[in-house]
């Protein structure tokens, strides 16, 4: 049983729709900046990559602006154009057979904050009723169940980075079972004071001053990530349906695996190897057939170069194409590994890879043939898409051209 | 005593729910069910903790629950309003 893709939304600080976002990947547009919406001067760290120009009147229902967060927002704008784009319209399935699984790791950060400084000043009879779960992580899956009936099994998935993968997962899983479709992906967004803060306090992330400097993936001077916020929805669908249906396919969801770290200080090797190796297995693919790896890229040399020495062991030194296209806008939590699935996907389409924004100088002892400077041509069939979760979650995912 | 009036419980319900999905609301809307014009029991509890700011009447939920349009509530409302 095959899961293929047929519809893509993307909400991400390089771009608000595929349309906007696909070119300014693959110039390598910075969409890093001044952290904006609040006062940021008191804060160790200064730049984001936060969406622009997203106002979500001019998407949604005047209804749901009340009871739903900015995240909440992103996701059923995104949920909408990948629905579309799928030309749901012609559909041979029932809402009972549509169901929704969606990560997010950071919940309703904007709303909740927003409705404790009513509770502290103002008193609880001030609290938005609409905070009992526009908080919550499954607030997305929920509001997109809802808002489109699809009444068909729903889940989320939290696992910081590696969850929008792991929901992807678990949508192809449901497929597998007999779900004809499944909408899926993730979103994260914490941008008010209080987000920025629980975002940043762990230390990963850069403290750099100048957007090119910022967030440099495996580069010699990489010093952190710059946190980012959206992510991507995309439609999965069951084989015989997306061909009942007659629409275009993006490509097929291959192949999964997913691993946890050791215990620190164990001694024992990191995992995120052994993530790729069983997701290859899952696909029944051989290194040499992969084409290019969408890496997960934390920016910090310790954990660049475990996962330079994972690919490095798979697939040769310098063995495959690698690239971090979200060295241009950040690391995006829950929506990281879905965006970097619809840029694949994309670059597979149009057999182009996507730049490393930024980074330059790669140490030559992590033996990876980074993609920098500018967009590679090459003849794509198979991509790979690692992620890394907080707290030692490892995913990867085996996308590839269908029907190949 | 101000009775709570149908254009004081419509501009409570959009301040705190947002606009409804059947249109204006109007006194074309008084019988018109909740579930029709958008708006479940979340958007109701959030509407009366709002009326009570404005105007002290209290609304036990258990009684909200089974209010399904405007003119029930509104007599609900002043209802209570009166008995208090």
């Amino acid at each position: 049983m095959t899961t293929l893709v047929t519809g893509i939304g993307v909400a991400a600080p390089g771009g608000l729709g595929v349309g906007e976002f696909w070119p300014a990947v693959l110039a390598g547009k910075s969409a890093i900046a001044p952290v904006r919406g609040f006062d940021g001067s008191g804060y160790s760290v200064r730049l984001a990559g936060q969406i622009r120009g997203f106002v979500p009147e001019r998407h949604l229902p005047n209804r749901l602006l009340p009871q739903t967060d900015r995240v909440t927002q992103l996701a059923l704008t995104a949920a909408e154009w990948a629905l579309a784009d799928a030309d749901i319209g012609r559909s041979l399935v029932t809402t009972d057979e549509m169901g929704v699984v969606l990560s997010n790791g950071q919940g309703g950060f904007e709303f909740t904050h927003r409705e404790f400084h009513k509770l502290w000043n103002d008193g609880p009879e001030e609290v938005s009723v609409y905070e009992s779960f526009a908080w919550f992580y499954a607030a997305n899956t929920g509001q997109i169940s809802i808002r489109h009936g699809l009444r068909g099994p729903c889940g989320v998935l939290v696992g910081e980075q590696a969850g929008g993968l792991d929901a992807i997962a678990s949508a192809r899983r449901y497929i597998r079972r007999g779900t004809p479709l499944v909408v899926s992906g993730g979103l994260d967004s914490a941008f008010d004071p209080w987000g920025f803060l629980s975002q940043t306090a762990h230390g990963r992330v850069s403290r750099a001053e100048e957007d090119w400097a910022a967030f440099l993936p495996f580069d010699r001077g990489a010093n952190g990530y710059v946190p980012g916020e959206g992510g991507a929805v995309l439609v999965l669908e069951d084989g015989t349906s997306a061909l009942d249906r007659g629409v275009p396919v993006y490509g097929e969801i291959a192949g999964y695996g997913a691993s946890f770290d050791p215990r620190p200080g164990s001694g024992r090797k990191p995992a995120l190897k052994r993530a790729l190796e069983r997701a290859l297995a899952d696909a029944a693919v051989e290194p040499r057939d992969v084409d290019v790896v969408f890496a997960d890229s934390a920016g910090r040399p310790d954990l660049d170069r475990i996962e330079a020495a994972a690919i490095s062991d798979v697939f040769g030194p310098q063995g495959v194409p690698v690239t971090a296209p979200k060295a241009a806008y950040g690391r995006l939590g829950a929506g990281g590994g879905p965006l970097d699935v619809a840029t694949a996907l994309l670059a597979v389409r149009e057999s182009v890879i996507p730049p490393t924004a930024h980074t330059l100088d790669v140490p030559e002892e992590y033996g990876i043939d980074l993609v920098t400077s500018a967009a590679r041509e090459k003849d794509l069939r198979t991509a790979v898409v690692l992620a890394r979760g907080y707290g030692g979650f490892n995913s990867a995912l085996v996308v590839r051209r269908f029907g190949y | 005593m101000t009775e709570v009036t149908a254009e004081l419980l419509f501009e409570v319900i959009v301040g705190c729910a947002g606009e409804s999905e059947a249109g204006p609301l109007t006194a074309g809307s008084l019988d018109v069910s909740f579930d029709e014009l958008g708006y479940d029991s979340l958007a109701l509890m959030e509407a009366t903790a709002k009326l009570r700011k404005i105007t002290g009447v209290e609304v036990e939920d258990e009684l909200l629950a089974e209010v399904d349009t405007p003119r029930r509530l509104l007599a609900l409302l002043n209802g209570q309003f009166a008995q208090a």
